[in-house]
């Protein structure tokens, strides 16, 4: 049965978010061991098989389960959309997820017909599960918002389909130019799924946790239906060739991303908050990164920078640090939030900072920027900074564990109903 | 002309400056100016709250027959931020920094996020579901004592 929009049952239950999120330390770390182990030799090429597993445990295991367990948890609240109730059921979709991406990642380092055909079994099936129930719940969303969101997850649709083409390729079942068809891939997964996601949630949650004007009406309208040309464009240039479909990515980045980034750096300086938190300081090396990355991209396209650079620019200074500066806010708080909602509670459950103190989410911030260097340097020295790098990035992934772990420890133990809740949709029960 | 949602919005705006005043007063100012911002921000919540909880939610439940949907959870939510009220202003007289901050980023993000549910769905709903006379009426009460 489905919920009315915003109807009690409509959110989540407490479990189903976390356990897409709690992929995301675990696979950050298998990227940092990864880059630790393989890390100069991956960087001879963006083509290493060291390089493309790098990528893609970054992508889809730490990136994409929390993009996913994001979405699980905003639909309702951004666009009143209420999820089919299989979502809150079919707890294994994110093992699936995940096993999904481990076996992708195996079929990078240790090329094989049968890893990378269930690899794209797993994933195909995943995502078509996730993307029919996200639909339906957004099929009556008729705000902003749920055109946002409908846009993002259509990109994600876009750039899955592309990356099963992809596949398909490197096995011989099917050819076509890999290159061109890699340059559209990469576009759309980078503007129209990732940038478009972020972008959607942006939307609430700068002006939300930073108190800062909302985004003019205008921009919103038409930049994230604008943003589409570059993955069209970039689809028309692939039947042209390699070349084209590149030189049309590089060009689409250059005038289609920045817009966004320099609307919330000009937000963000309108702050009304007296503090800058970790959220505010990551938010922002987002934006940054978020602008130099087109320019990193036409370097590297032009041979003056390796793509490595672009790389590190996006997932590292732009992707990763949204995700760091949502994971200090979002998990104490749905923590809290479902702890307050227990039934026959009599005590005051413990608030945002007391389930992650403010030094936490510093640390957070702190390795990020850490980490941030050394990827860095390590593209100048790579030996042995990349592999020290690979270290700070592991030291990341466990920092967001330890929230993680600080978060959940709290929601189990806090003393109240010997009942767990962990199955029971928190908001069906009034505490009065 | 003047909609549920532009003017429950505005409201929502008016709030933010208030919540922007008591942290600016806890870092700048001697305890009794955050006391004074805090006990203002409160009065506004209070209002905003009630002025739904009695006139808004009603009208939305009887022109609709949805009883038990988002005016429902909008309520329930109401009473978790109502909650909050009592131990902050409590902390800020006790002069406890780091408790006001905590509760005060509890309540912010709290607020936020129930502002965006009726910002995007229940406000547009209303103005759908309510006649202009009695939106006239429901934001008159909203502006009545709420400056």
């Amino acid at each position: 049965m489905k919920a009315q929009p915003l109807d009690v049952t409509s959110s989540p239950p407490y479990a189903v978010p976390l356990r897409w999120f709690a992929l995301a330390p675990p696979m950050l770390a298998l990227a940092g061991l990864l880059l630790l182990f393989e890390g100069p030799t991956a960087m001879l090429s963006r083509w290493t098989p060291a390089a493309l597993a790098l990528t893609h445990l970054t992508a889809l295991g730490f990136m994409g389960s929390v993009m996913l367990g994001a979405l699980v948890q905003v639909l309702p609240v951004l666009a009143g959309a209420a999820w089919p109730q299989a979502m809150f059921r079919w707890t294994l979709l994110p093992a699936a997820w995940g096993a999904g991406v481990l076996l992708l990642a195996a079929s990078f380092l240790w090329p094989n017909p049968a890893l990378t055909a269930a690899a794209a079994i797993m994933l195909a099936g995943t995502l078509a599960v996730f993307l029919l129930l996200a639909f339906l719940a957004l099929a009556s969303a008729r705000n902003p918002a749920g055109g946002d969101l409908r846009r993002a997850l259509a990109g994600l649709a876009l750039t899955a389909l592309l990356g099963l083409g992809l596949l398909a390729q490197r096995e011989g079942l099917w050819l076509a130019d890999h290159s061109a068809w890699v340059s559209w891939h990469v576009a759309s997964a980078w503007s129209v799924w990732g940038v478009g996601l972020v972008a959607a949630i942006a939307y609430a949650v700068v002006p939300m946790f930073q108190l800062t004007p909302p985004y003019p009406e205008r921009f919103r309208a038409r930049w994230g239906k604008a943003l589409w040309l570059l993955p069209l464009a970039v689809g028309v240039g692939v039947a042209f060739g390699g070349e084209a479909a590149a030189g049309t990515a590089v060009l689409g980045a250059l005038l289609l991303v920045p817009p966004f980034a320099v609307q919330t750096l000009q937000l963000q300086a309108s702050s009304k908050r007296p503090r800058h938190d970790a959220t505010w300081k990551l938010w922002r090396m987002a934006m940054v990164s978020t602008l130099a990355a087109p320019l990193a991209v036409l370097l590297a396209a032009g041979g003056v920078l390796s793509p490595w650079w672009a790389g590190v620019t996006v997932f590292w200074g732009g992707f990763t640090a949204v995700i760091c500066g949502m994971w200090v806010k979002i998990l104490p708080f749905l923590t809290w939030l479902h702890l307050q909602q227990r039934p026959d509670r009599q005590d005051f459950p413990p608030t945002m900072l007391r389930i992650t103190p403010e030094a936490q989410a510093n640390r957070l911030w702190q390795g990020h920027v850490i980490a941030a260097g050394l990827l860095l340097a390590g593209l100048i020295f790579p030996e042995p900074l990349m592999r020290l790098a690979g270290l700070a990035v592991i030291v990341c992934a466990a920092q967001m564990g330890r929230i993680l772990w600080l978060a959940v420890r709290t929601y189990r133990r806090w003393p109240q109903t010997a009942q767990a809740q962990v199955e029971v949709p928190p908001s069906t029960t009034s505490p009065g | 002309m003047s909609t549920i949602t532009t003017l429950f919005t505005r409201d929502h705006r008016r709030a933010d400056e208030d919540f922007a005043a008591v942290e600016a007063a806890l870092l700048t100012g001697p305890l009794a100016s955050a006391l004074d911002a805090w006990e203002t921000l409160e009065a506004e919540l209070q209002h905003h709250f009630l002025t739904e909880e009695e006139a808004l939610f009603p009208a939305f439940e009887t022109a609709t027959g949805m009883s038990g949907g988002p005016t429902e959870a909008m309520r329930l939510e109401h009473t978790q931020m109502r909650e909050l009220f009592a131990p902050l202003a409590a902390a800020i007289e006790a002069g406890e920094t780091e408790s006001v901050r905590d509760l005060l980023e509890t309540l912010l993000v709290m607020l936020q996020q129930h502002n965006m549910k009726e910002e995007n769905v229940l406000y547009p709903l209303c103005d759908q579901a309510l006649a202009a006379a009695q939106r006239e009426a429901i934001t008159r009460r909203l502006a009545a004592t709420s400056s």
